[in-house]
């Protein structure tokens, strides 16, 4: 499989360039959360020297204790270890609570960026699975593999930490080095050379390597799961999730769907991952985690030999034993912790690849500088000559061959049955696509010429799906924290909301759901789609789009919005999409669409009498109503 | 806010010594193996930390005695290799562990997810029903699987190290036990303090969570996105978003400002504790009663035991955690269930069916007016009922209520004759045929998601049901045609349904389960006049011999039915033929005319002016 081979690859990712994406992770999260890295590596230095600081006097104490016992020594290196303990305790709460502090919503803030970067792509490239899949996979990876920016943070901190280490150990253990057994002893020659800490450190440096491979080579057996292990994780979430939801409790009763749940979850956990780990864990990748386990504390064995010989052989004393045992103990430690270290960061790299790869993804619409004018007389001419749209993954063309022209002031109905192109051609109108023939022209110039934001400042639109947030009413209306409350008043009341407005103790101030305020209100269908109309009114653009608007709706309140048409328009420039035909009524011209086309147009007298598509649709839904009352 | 402390302070069900049975029954009945293999890891894991502490001191011992290079090198292969071997078998037990934890995980979880999927509908209409299942979830994870692996590896460990270290230490210093457990003890009540504080203000904290939750979930939505680029609302999301993070952060301070006091207690216990031990261990030294090495072993010897003693504490406070998780799940299983299942009658099988609701009354948990009251209905034999009524009338209640998702507050529902609380009620789901406004389609492929089972697919149905419902074309059309995936929270190549394309995906499933009785609830609200003409052709031949119910709030419906029940006010106020309530001139007769108005000649917007003054001037 194609993905596999992909990652395989990733696992070469080069020390050098896995470096340059950990160093530009970790400045990201420097710039998220200031201060925090520098107090938290500051506390493991510190805690380290105090470490070492340990081991020495525990030394001198034993070595006392070894020989002359003198108790006012004893007592003083005792004090003095209690003294430090103090001290370190006291740095490390100090740095700790105030390093947390710092870090707090870190990882938030990246990932409000991220959304954040989402959002600002073009519409056509947010809405895109890749893109989407791609946005999806950042987080995942990070909840799931732990693999990402984050990890970057703990990496360096081993580093800082291993180094502290190394340091520290070298200095306690450097005259072990110069520490010569009485010639004569058998193997002095040996004992004395460089020949000693050579060896010792080939045989690190080799059992390093080999834990290091077996580890690597276990991890790669593993991640031939990966795929099945996300299979897993999936359907895990999947099946939870709407096992708990309440909406889709009766269609599991019904469909007594939860023995195809387990049906399915048998075959993703049981039979899928857990039997493949299964079979991993007792051969290959488990063995070759125990190697791994097994060799991890090889090294310690061969500092304990090498200073255990020399001391037989009379080089120094008992206390000096613990001394170095301690610190070259540390010290190796840290030196298989940096190999460790910098495999995982070769791992991890491409993952923080990942991250910035999004951040950088470019706009590709063409950004125009034209503004438009604030026209008092809202004379705006929308012109479609010859559009033609495809999206991205389809094979045949949403939109072809459209000319349309809108008459400034006028009401126009778009119907059509599903999948015509109504809703496509909308947002070609509000450019959240560009089309890929023809051209779009707002008063003669090709709407790409403009501004973005000044040309959509031309749109209010009442999408089908609209959007609001669990946030204050008026807040909902101006799309803003701050706005103009007696306008958001007004345009509740056009929208017909001012009963409703009136019966709310809190007013504008009242919270839409519960999420972010207890006491927030849960509106009816009807009612949010009446604060919907009013967001748009209170955007004041010389167009309106309703998508829709009434699908949800009984006829009683389908009734009111169409009567409160005239008023919400105003001397707006209106479009209607509907498969409800009513609304063709009270237009003053219908836009029919078919398979991508705009096939009719006229009103609808003329297109009853003409004939055709409107005639087909408006009879298989009329038919049940006409006649009926004229009995 | 009160009522979530209240929450807190309800007394578990379930003590500890159950809880921890309910935990190791699980554990054994689900995976044996799991069981067996935590048990050995525990003993590796204990012969590894003994040898971890004999290592030093026994080398230096060797040195300080000068027992020469043989001893030495014996005692480092024996301990040191003893050691290393022990932590390499620990890996490879864990390892194995992993996917046995897998599996014992799926089985409980199914065990939960089929209590959600059995348990009585009306349950899920309470907040404390729903609270349990998150809560369950969280049970079988960390309640009996993190709980069995602290109690053995965790618990039981600490208790066995604390023994030996006590033993080992026994005969050192009599009050050296005494002082290091009264220290613990200080830590131990401070810590179970500064627990209940963090638990009390984990509530504040969860809610910052679950608001930045939903900026987070939501700002990516595409409605959204949409909503954002047109009305500029960028500048508002990140106030919103700012709100949380200073909300997060005023915490924050609280709470660090609190546990640095932690600090100092356990700054105190701390240099307490090992100037004690030191003092003893300096003084016995002095006394010439131990040599270095001794002194090398009793120290970490009072190290670990005072570690032990503090980690005994601390097992009491997690055991006890761990078991109210634990109870939360048992609780959950245990959750009484209001209807019959298998306990229940089995229904009888006729060749059609009524369905009467007498006098039926319902409230919704909670709401402060009835949906329902005094609601009378009979669903004849083989009838099609249209039922309609303004959004919120409480139509669908009334299809709950016949499906046997409710039971009524006052009054009856009879099924031939028989109250439907007699019968077994998944027996007696298996009688519908439905399509629901609130529905569910599985992540999986459309063949399965239609015929309702994983295997043996009937293709030769499916095709006629994909027929009917008009989604035949649009799946030739896909490449892997049924076996196509739905949905993309599983498989990358999942596709997603129009809105149109889900209803008609709905008929057809309902079609193929071909039960007696056919409900369907506006399953045309996302059709286009075309697509909605075309099913209400095709409706008589769907229902033939069917007992069903058709609801709508658009009134063609009701001409292809053979009966009207217009529902308004909790009560189905009229009844009968579509001529007939027209003629009757009520609520039924005045909708219909609100709808049908703009399909019949003459000047619309006339008309809709002068409504519009009429009601100006009223």
């Amino acid at each position: 499989m194609l993905r596999n081979k992909n990652k395989e690859k990733k696992y070469e990712m080069s020390v050098k360039e896995s470096l340059f994406w950990t160093v530009k992770a970790i400045k990201l999260l420097h710039t998220l959360a200031p201060g925090e890295m520098e107090l938290e590596y500051a506390g493991d230095i510190s805690q380290t020297v105090f470490i070492f600081i340990n081991v020495f006097l525990t030394a001198r104490l034993v070595d006392e204790l070894a020989t002359e016992m003198r108790p006012e020594k004893l007592i003083l290196f005792a004090a003095l270890i209690i003294a430090f303990t103090i001290l370190s305790q006291i740095l490390h709460y100090v740095f700790f609570h105030i390093k947390q502090y710092k870090g707090i919503f870190r990882g938030e803030k990246k990932q409000y960026m991220l959304n954040k970067k989402l959002t600002s792509l073009d519409f056509s490239d947010a809405e895109g699975q890749e893109i989407r899949d791609r946005f999806f996979k950042i987080k995942q990876d990070e909840d799931w593999l732990n693999m990402g920016i984050n990890p970057a943070y703990a990496l360096l901190e081993n580093f800082i930490w291993a180094a502290s280490n190394i340091t520290g150990g070298i200095a306690l253990s450097v005259s072990f080095l110069f520490v010569r057994v009485p010639d004569g002893t058998p193997g002095a020659w040996f004992l004395n050379s460089p020949l000693l800490i050579l060896a010792v450190i080939a045989v690190i440096a080799l059992n390093t390597k080999l834990s290091t491979a077996s580890g690597i080579l276990a991890f790669k057996k593993e991640s031939g799961l990966n795929d099945a292990s996300q299979k897993m994780n999936r359907m895990k979430r999947h099946t939870e999730d709407i096992q708990k939801d309440e909406n889709r409790a009766l269609d599991m009763r019904l469909y007594n769907q939860s023995s195809q749940i387990n049906a399915m979850r048998l075959e993703a956990v049981d039979n899928g991952y857990a039997a493949a780990n299964k079979k991993l864990s007792r051969g290959s990748a488990g063995l070759l985690r125990m190697a791994q386990s097994f060799l991890l504390w090889v090294p310690d064995s061969v500092m304990f030999l090498a200073v255990g010989l020399k001391a037989l052989a009379g080089a120094f004393s008992i206390g000096t034993v613990t001394q170095y045992v301690t610190a070259l103990t540390l010290a190796s430690d840290s030196i298989s912790g940096i190999i460790y270290n910098i495999a995982d960061m070769r791992l991890n790299a491409p993952f923080i690849k990942k991250f910035f790869d999004f951040m950088e993804l470019p706009n590709n619409m063409y950004q125009g500088t034209l503004t438009t004018e604030k026209r008092s007389d809202r004379q705006y001419d929308i012109e479609f000559r010859d559009v033609g749209f495809k999206y991205p993954t389809a094979e045949t063309w949403a939109l072809r061959h459209v000319n349309i022209k809108f008459r400034v002031g006028t009401r126009l109905a778009v119907v059509g049955e599903n999948g015509s192109g109504k809703t496509t051609f909308i947002k070609l109108l509000c450019r959240l696509y560009d089309p890929q023939e023809g051209e779009i022209l707002l008063n003669g110039i090709d709407i790409k010429k403009y501004n973005p934001r000044d040309y959509m400042g031309v749109f209010s639109v009442v999408f089908q799906d609209y959007f609001l947030l669990s946030q204050p009413l008026g807040e909902n209306v101006a799309c803003a924290r701050n706005y103009n409350r007696e306008k958001a008043e007004r345009c509740l009341r056009e929208a017909g909301f001012g009963e409703r407005l009136d019966s709310l103790p809190d007013g504008l101030d009242t919270y839409i759901n519960k999420e972010f305020e207890p006491k927030g209100v849960q509106f009816s269908g009807g009612e949010m789609q009446k604060i919907a109309i009013a967001r748009a009114l209170y955007k004041n653009a010389p167009f309106i789009v309703l998508d829709e608007p009434t699908a949800a709706l009984d006829p009683i309140a389908e009734a009111e919005i169409y009567r409160q048409f005239d008023d919400i328009t105003g001397d707006r420039t209106a479009i209607y999409i509907s498969h409800r035909l009513s609304s063709c009524r009270f237009c003053d011209e219908i836009a029919v669409f078919d398979g991508g086309k705009v096939v009719e147009r006229g009103t609808h007298e003329g297109l009853i009498a003409e004939g055709g598509k409107y005639r087909e649709l408006w009879e298989a839904q009329a038919g049940y109503y006409v006649g009926e009352g004229e009995k | 806010m009160q009522t979530k402390e209240k929450k807190t302070k309800e007394k578990p069900t379930y003590g500890v010594p159950r809880c921890l049975l309910f935990v190791c029954g699980r554990v054994l009945r689900y995976s044996k193996a799991y069981f067996a293999f935590t048990l050995l890891g525990l003993a590796v894991n204990i012969l590894c930390q003994v040898m971890q502490f004999y290592l030093a001191p026994t080398l230096i011992g060797t040195l300080e005695r000068g027992e020469g290079i043989l001893a030495f090198m014996l005692a480092l292969l024996l301990l040191g290799g003893g050691q290393a071997f022990m932590m390499g078998l620990r890996s490879y037990v864990d390892r194995n562990r992993y996917p046995m934890k897998m599996v014992l995980n799926s089985r409980l979880t199914e065990e939960v997810t089929g209590k959600i999927a059995a348990t009585s509908y009306p349950n899920f209409l309470t907040e404390k029903f729903k609270n349990r299942t998150s809560q369950a979830f969280e049970g079988v994870e960390s309640g009996v699987i993190n709980g069995f692996n602290n109690l053995v590896n965790y618990h039981l460990r600490t208790v066995i190290m604390f023994a030996f270290y006590l033993y080992f230490l026994s005969d050192l210093h009599p009050l050296l036990g005494v002082v290091t457990g009264i220290l613990a003890g200080i830590m131990f009540f401070y810590n179970r303090w500064a627990y209940a504080w963090g638990q009390r203000h984990r509530d504040e904290e969860s809610e910052v969570w679950r608001k930045w939750d939903y900026v987070r979930d939501n700002m990516v939505k595409l409605p959204l996105i949409k909503e954002l680029k047109l009305f500029g609302m960028t500048g508002w999301i990140e106030d919103i978003f700012r709100d949380v993070w200073l909300i997060s952060s005023h915490l924050s301070v609280k709470r660090e400002r609190f546990f640095a006091w932690r600090g100092v207690v356990n700054l105190v216990t701390d240099v307490l504790r090992d100037g004690f031990a030191l003092y003893i261990l300096i003084s016995a030294a002095i006394r010439g009663e131990i040599s270095a090495a001794r002194f090398v072993l009793l120290s970490a010897a009072v190290n670990n035991f005072s570690s032990q003693v503090g980690g005994v504490f601390d097992s009491i406070n997690h055991v006890r955690e761990d078991c109210l998780k634990v109870n939360n799940l048992m609780e959950f299983i245990n959750y009484p269930e209001p209807f019959r299942f298998e306990d229940g009658l089995s229904v009888p099988r006729a060749e059609s069916y009524e369905i009467t609701l007498e006098n039926v009354s319902y409230t919704y948990p909670g709401a402060p007016e009835k949906t329902l009251d005094g609601f009378n209905l009979t669903v004849h034999r083989g009838e099609k009922l249209a039922m309609v009524g303004l959004n919120g009338a409480g139509k669908t209640t009334v299809v709950k209520l016949i499906c046997g998702f409710l039971d009524p507050d006052e009054g009856r529902v009879l099924f031939n004759g028989a109250d439907v609380r007699e019968f077994n009620r998944r027996d007696y789901y298996s009688l519908f045929s439905a399509v629901f406004q609130q529905f569910s389609i599985l992540d999986s492929t459309i063949a399965q998601n239609i015929a309702q089972s994983v295997e043996n697919i009937d293709y030769e149905k499916l095709d006629e049901c994909l027929e009917k419902a008009g989604l035949k074309k649009m799946i030739e059309n896909l490449p892997k045609g049924l076996e196509t995936h739905l949905g993309r929270d599983i498989y990358d190549d999942g596709i997603m349904l129009s809105g149109g394309q889900t209803q008609r995906m709905l008929l057809a499933r309902a079609l193929y389960k071909n039960a007696p009785i056919l409900i369907l609830d506006e399953p045309t609200a996302a059709l286009d006049p075309l697509a909605e003409n075309d099913i209400y052709m095709k409706y008589n031949a769907m229902c033939s011999g069917k007992t069903s119910v058709f609801i709508s709030h658009r009134f063609a419906s009701t001409r292809f039915c053979d009966r009207v029940v217009y529902v308004a006010d909790g009560k189905a106020a009229e009844v009968g033929t579509h001529d007939e309530l027209i003629r009757l001139g009520g609520g039924y007769a005045k909708l219909f005319e609100v709808q049908a108005r703009y399909y019949r000649d003459g000047d619309v917007r006339e008309m809709m002016r002068k409504e519009a003054e009429d009601n100006a001037s009223e």
